[in-house]
């Protein structure tokens, strides 16, 4: 059964039910526009609009995106989500704490983010998909920082022994470090032979001329590695026996043997055995990223890519904390500040959309009306927030928070029972200038027993006058419960 | 049936929330704010709703009867004869379940004043057959949203789309014409358009000397006129199970559309005092080897009985398009009725088979009628959509049976959607007719090229076969030459 009650006919090609009529988001969107930007100025930030719209419509539009199926749409759907998506949801859970207008603010995000979230149709799949997307960026962000920090230190000790052996002076330490060096990069280079697509490349009629040379190659390879190390062993048992006295006592011998561990030598073949293993490494990624194409992995590539770019700027974050630790504080909070966003922004983003899918999942939020009951909740959130300000912001917000969901349901009712065809523009707005009207009145009434109420129980305190409103409302609800 | 939505449990909630907000707060203005959702639910708990009693509802459906695959436009147009303002008010036409809608939808949502219309315009493809609307639904909502009316309205005007195979023929007139055929031939003899001129023979009637240009030149010339012959033709229906299908949901079948090609190739061609038969392959009827035939014959009569078989194949193939029975293929018994075509057909006559081509039998069909020497014309219409990856690909192979069949000279005719009937069986017989022709009169025919030049250059000092692009050796070839 849809949102509006049953059908008036069989579904049929001709309506389906998706974003509600535009009259309608258009005025429920011009309401939230309206009240966010009168609630920042009533909480002294008048550049409230402006700051949040950009950062809640760029994580909408994440989640949007996240429907689509191109690898370009969803990277930039993950990116945004990564992004502009953890501060949105930082703004929503952290803003709260740091004062009673982050109440405000935290309800103003969220009810641009359910109105933006109207107009992209997102109901609780979307959310369910946005959540999921972003667990597995958060993963492969740590995963890679993980890697990265493992492949640095390979790298940093690989660094270490090459510049000890290129610093070796005696014949001896020269030797062992160029065997050393020949062994590591003979497997080095066998082991990405294994990995390049040579024969794969190679026209098919030439295929078992390169297969024989790729075996001879391999071959040679493995009797190098081997060699070396056989030559490495025994030149030690030569060295226990003495022998390598007499070895170095021959000053061309001894010449040779040191200019073994001379960078010209090294490099050389440092270079051979890091290019072939980068190049092999490569050939790797890309089987494994090509080997499934279906839409599912497509998805997980994307996510995956973006948590991998993103564990960039939080390890700058780490080497800045690092670098700057009892130097500067600049460098140290800026590396603080992006470690921060990068390792809770995510968390906070999966607390909030996933609250969201739990919400829709449990019944709480209606799954097809999501967007408009997030943006109500954001206004009322936002009500909260100013409570204690001018009395008739605070009205506003309610009486927005209420049409906001009349006129957004009302026109998802329209997009179900008639489709997306028929004209209903006045349909919609008569609706919406009534449903104005009643909000008006509400808060005229509302406003007047405010000042009655400032007026009779003002000196009775305010707790006697909260417990006669709270009374009245309760009673005001027996007679409509129904 | 009036019904009551609950819709505000979201402002309860906010109730709920604003007055725990405001007494933890201690905040007596969250616990007023908390009143303005209960104003809302309020608003539409009070409001209330009739079932609508003077809406009046009128539809009208043009043309109708429609012949198969025609976009037909249906407008209902809702008054409000009450003196009260209905604030929401969504209607819903009856369209037929099996009926799909082109263009426009059959719904719509309004505010009427006392007095006021709303006229709601949409298309639907006629499918043959009669469909009969439904009444529209009516849905009325009060102020408050909450409580809704909903009921069915009496309708006036049209209730049903008529479909039929012979919507669109011109009627055959009942006295016949005087002449035998009215198919232009291409060789010279009486008639009403102009052929040729060729030098006076001193027998020559005094009505066909060209005065103009013995004035010019000062010597007499006679002109020729097109000469009308009359022809047999056998409509061959392609009515197959596997033809059944359908390019889209609510439209025609592929054989309805078969049937109405046939329908109106039938019309034409007795309206020019053509003998016409009709063979139904693919299907068993009670003719021999199960094909149902209808003799040649010309006039009225013949025309009233084309019609009552053909409808009855658009019949079956209507009744037989929603099942979901799976649908034979029925080889042998289409080689069958394809070989007992050939043999109960004239051996003057011309083959008009009227198919999909949607696999290979058809092709089958042309190539043994075309080994056989009888003259072929193909007439396709398309149902492949084009709009998938599959369809094109079955695209592809249909233009390629196609093609082969147009190898075995047969003329073939790609119906595309979109192209007007008329103009479809203007250019399948418009050839053929001048074709047959010759065969009528052994062939001897100059040419099968229509272009004007090779038509009307003929002069003085040229003869028939002397025409530019005639090649009559390799037409008769083509055309089972000799007879």
């Amino acid at each position: 059964m849809s949102l509006a009650g049953p059908r008036l006919d069989r579904p049929s090609a001709i309506g389906d039910e998706g974003r509600a009529r535009t009259a309608s988001l258009w005025l429920a969107s011009l309401i939230v526009v309206a009240i966010v930007g009168v609630v920042g100025f009533e909480i002294g930030e008048p550049s409230l609009l402006p700051t949040l719209g950009p950062v809640v419509g760029l994580a909408v539009a994440g989640v949007g995106l996240l429907e689509r199926d191109g690898f370009v749409s969803l990277v930039v759907a993950h990116a945004f989500l990564l992004t502009f998506g953890t501060a949105f949801a930082l703004i929503v859970l952290a803003a709260p704490f740091v004062a009673r207008a982050g109440i405000a603010a935290s309800g103003c995000a969220l009810a641009l983010a359910g109105i933006g979230a109207s107009w992209a149709n997102i109901g609780g799949d979307g959310l369910g998909t946005a959540a999921a997307g972003s667990v597995i960026s958060y993963a492969s962000m740590l995963c890679s920082l993980v890697l990265m920090g493992i492949l640095t230190a390979v790298v940093y000790f690989g660094w270490t022994v090459l510049t000890s052996i290129i610093g070796f002076s005696t014949p001896v330490a020269s030797l062992t470090g160029f065997l050393l060096i020949v062994a590591g990069t003979a497997g080095v280079v066998r082991l990405s032979l294994r990995w390049l697509p040579i024969r794969q490349v190679t026209p098919r009629d030439r295929r078992p001329t390169i297969e024989r040379r790729l075996t001879a190659v391999r071959q040679r390879l493995l009797y190098t590695a081997v060699g070396s190390i056989g030559a490495l062993v025994g030149f030690g048992a030569l060295g226990l026996a003495g022998v390598d006295t007499a070895v170095t006592s021959v000053p061309v011998l001894a010449w040779l043997l040191t200019s073994l561990s001379s960078p010209l030598v090294v490099w050389p073949i440092v270079a051979v055995g890091a290019v072939s293993l980068l190049a092999g490494a490569v050939a790797v990624l890309l089987r494994r990223l090509t080997r499934d194409d279906s839409a599912g992995t497509t998805r997980r590539t994307a996510a995956a890519v973006v948590g991998v770019g993103l564990s960039l700027p939080l390890l700058l974050g780490l080497v800045l904390i690092v670098a700057g630790a009892g130097l500067a504080i600049g460098p140290i909070l800026l590396g603080l500040g992006l470690v921060v966003a990068l390792v809770l922004g995510p968390i906070a983003f999966l607390i909030v959309v996933g609250s969201g899918a739990v919400g829709v999942g449990l019944g709480l939020l209606p799954a097809r009306a999501t967007g408009p009951a997030v943006a109500a909740t954001g206004l009322v959130v936002a009500a909260i927030g100013v409570g204690r300000a001018n009395p008739l912001v605070v009205f506003a917000c309610i009486a927005g928070a209420i049409l906001v969901w009349d006129s957004a349901t009302f026109g998802l009712g329209l997009t179900a029972e008639l489709g997306h065809l028929p004209d209903t523009r006045r349909l919609e707005l008569f609706h919406g200038a009534v449903a104005v009207a009643v909000a008006i009145g509400a808060v005229v009434v509302v406003t007047g027993l405010e000042v009655l109420r400032a007026g009779f129980f003002a000196g009775g305190g305010a707790a006697g006058g909260a417990v006669v409103v709270a009374l009245g409302a309760l009673l005001l609800l027996l007679p409509v419960r129904g | 049936m009036i019904d009551r939505r609950v819709r505000w449990r979201g402002a309860l909630a906010a109730t709920v929330a604003l007055t725990v907000a405001g007494i933890v707060d201690g905040n007596p203005v969250l616990l007023l704010g908390a009143v303005v959702p209960l104003v809302f639910v309020a608003y539409g708990s009070l409001s209330r709703v009739r079932v609508p009693a003077d809406l009046v509802a009128t539809r009208s459906v043009t043309p109708t009867p429609a012949p198969p695959g025609q976009p037909v436009t249906v407008t209902l147009e809702v008054t409000n004869g009450s003196d009260r303002t209905i604030t929401d008010l969504r209607i819903a036409d009856g369209v037929p379940a099996s009926i799909a809608v082109l263009e426009g939808t059959p719904r719509a949502g309004a505010t009427l004043e006392p007095g006021d219309s709303h006229t709601m315009e949409y298309v639907v493809v006629a499918r043959h057959g009669e469909y009969d609307f439904d009444p529209p639904q009516c849905r009325v909502r009060g102020l408050g949203v909450s409580a809704t009316a909903t009921t069915t309205l009496p309708v006036s005007g049209d209730r049903a789309l008529v479909c039929r195979l012979a919507a669109d023929a011109p009627p055959i007139e009942e006295d016949g014409s005087t002449r035998v055929g009215q198919l232009t031939a291409d060789e010279p003899g009486t008639g009403i358009s102009f052929h040729s001129i060729r030098e006076y023979h001193r027998d020559d009637p005094a009505d066909r000397i060209d005065w103009r240009h013995y004035a010019k030149r000062g010597t007499l010339a006679t002109v020729n006129y097109d000469r009308h012959v009359s022809a047999t033709v056998v409509l061959v229906v392609d009515a197959r199970p596997a033809n059944r299908v359908v390019a889209g949901r609510g439209r025609p079948t592929a054989v309805e559309y078969g049937a109405y090609a046939a329908t109106r190739a039938l019309s034409d061609l007795l309206d020019h005092g053509h003998d016409v038969g009709i063979a139904v392959i693919g299907t068993d009827g009670p003719g021999p080897a199960g094909c149902r035939w209808l003799e040649p014959a010309s006039g009225p009569a013949q025309r009233r009985r084309a019609l009552e078989f053909l409808r009855r194949v658009a019949d079956e193939a209507a009744a037989d398009r929603d099942s979901s029975t799976p649908r034979t293929a029925g080889g042998g018994r289409t080689r069958r009725q394809v070989r007992k075509v050939l043999e109960l057909a004239p051996t003057t006559a011309q083959v008009a088979l009227f198919s999909p081509v949607l696999d290979d039998p058809p092709v089958a069909a042309v190539e043994t009628w075309r080994g056989a020497g009888l003259p072929v014309v193909l007439v396709s219409p398309d149902i492949v959509p084009s709009n998938t990856v599959s369809g094109q690909f079955e695209q592809t192979r249909r233009r390629t049976r196609l093609a082969r069949c147009q190898a075995t000279g047969a003329r073939t005719v790609d119906w595309r959607r979109g192209t007007p009937l008329p103009v479809v069986i203007e250019q399948a017989f418009a050839v053929d007719a001048r074709r047959s022709s010759r065969r009528s009169t052994g062939g001897s025919a100059s040419s099968s090229n229509t272009g004007a030049g090779g038509k009307r250059d003929s002069s003085w000092n040229g003869g028939p076969d002397e025409r530019a692009g005639s090649n009559p050796a390799a037409d008769s070839r083509r055309w089972g030459g000799g007879e």
